[in-house]
């Protein structure tokens, strides 16, 4: 009877002990649950604004390249509404043509002889039709747009020399006039034209690269006059 | 060995468990309120969108000590029957004596052994 008592009594102890392993087994459950949704979740956020982040990067890359893309369509609209004008006024050029003659040359050649080779050179090519107008272009075979056919007839005829990349600065570059300009000085317009100032019995006009090829205008043929520049000769 | 003495035995066991399940429930408590202290003054490192979470999970913690105490409250249970009838049999006599102690060891063996 004894041992059966101190049986019981061991069996008692023995099961406290494993009853307290239980109780940890079944408070750590829930424990290692919550712990390992907050790592889920924590990584899960993380991830979430790492992504976010990139893409807020991406999103200010995008805003700067529509901000570029607008300033380029602007360009482009502007440079379109330029060229619209310079059609219009291309068309109407017909009717501000002047004609001039070898007569003209032994009259000026005497006062001006080398704005007058410069003009027969220019005769002749108008003649020949075989220089075009070329936006951009610098050369007889590629062709001229107007600044950089005069930069072209000054380095061959004048004194001045002009730097390639200074062809579009012309009005900048040469010494500037209030009025009056003499043969041979350039006449600078709206839209870019830089034209050759000739006078011919008290008539003045202009001779240089337009739109429509090299041409003789009269002094007023459509753009504004902005200014003239002196060649030295 | 005298009844009693067992019965002593069994009720110091018991005592000592609930001394031992109390610290480990206040370990609980302890440390589900650390875990929301600690966030509520921003101490733990979290991203924002987690703070509540985090609070939540403090308090899961510290409600997970329900089943220590629930564990106390059962061995205080069986403390106080068995003393209420080691009572009983210490001021029974003779046949009375004889039944209250079978009953105390079919008890213990019932409850006690689980």
């Amino acid at each position: 009877m004894e041992n059966k008592n101190e049986q019981i009594l061991s069996k008692f102890q023995n099961e406290e002990k494993r009853s307290r392993k239980r109780m940890f087994l079944y408070t750590s459950i829930p424990l290692i649950i919550t712990v390992v949704l907050i790592v889920i979740s924590y990584l899960s956020v993380d991830n979430a604004n790492t992504q976010v982040k990139v893409l807020e990067i991406q999103k200010q890359d995008l805003e700067v390249t529509i901000g570029e893309l607008n300033n380029s369509v602007i360009l482009k609209t502007d440079s379109l509404a330029e060229m619209r004008k310079v059609m219009e006024l291309a068309i109407n050029y017909k009717d501000k043509r002047h004609s001039f003659n070898f007569s003209i040359d032994k009259e000026l050649f005497s006062v001006y002889p080398k704005q007058t080779r410069l003009l027969s050179e220019m005769r002749e090519l108008i003649d020949d039709e075989k220089v075009k107008w070329h936006l951009g272009g610098n050369s007889l075979e590629k062709g001229f747009d107007s600044p950089s056919f005069a930069t072209y007839m000054i380095n061959k005829f004048a004194k001045t020399n002009i730097e390639n990349n200074e062809r579009y600065k012309l009005k900048e570059v040469l010494p500037n006039l209030d009025s009056s300009p003499e043969v041979g000085d350039l006449v600078f317009y709206e839209h870019g034209y830089a034209m050759f100032y000739f006078k011919y019995r008290g008539k003045p006009f202009v001779v240089g690269m337009t739109p429509i090829g090299l041409a003789s205008l009269t002094l007023d043929f459509g753009p504004k006059i902005i200014g003239y520049g002196k060649v030295d000769y | 060995m005298d009844v009693d003495l067992y019965i002593d035995q069994i009720i110091q066991t018991y005592k000592n468990s609930i001394r031992f399940r109390i610290g480990f429930a206040l370990l609980i408590i302890f440390i589900g309120l650390l875990i929301i202290l600690l966030n509520a003054f921003n101490i733990l490192t979290f991203p924002n969108e987690m703070k509540s979470l985090v609070s939540v999970s403090g308090t899961l913690v510290s409600s997970v000590c329900a089943f220590p105490i629930k564990e106390i409250v059962d061995r205080k249970n069986r403390i106080k029957l068995i003393s209420e009838l080691s009572e009983q049999h210490k001021h029974s006599t003779g046949a009375d004596k004889k039944k209250l102690e079978e009953l105390i060891w079919k008890f213990i063996e019932k409850n006690v052994l689980g």
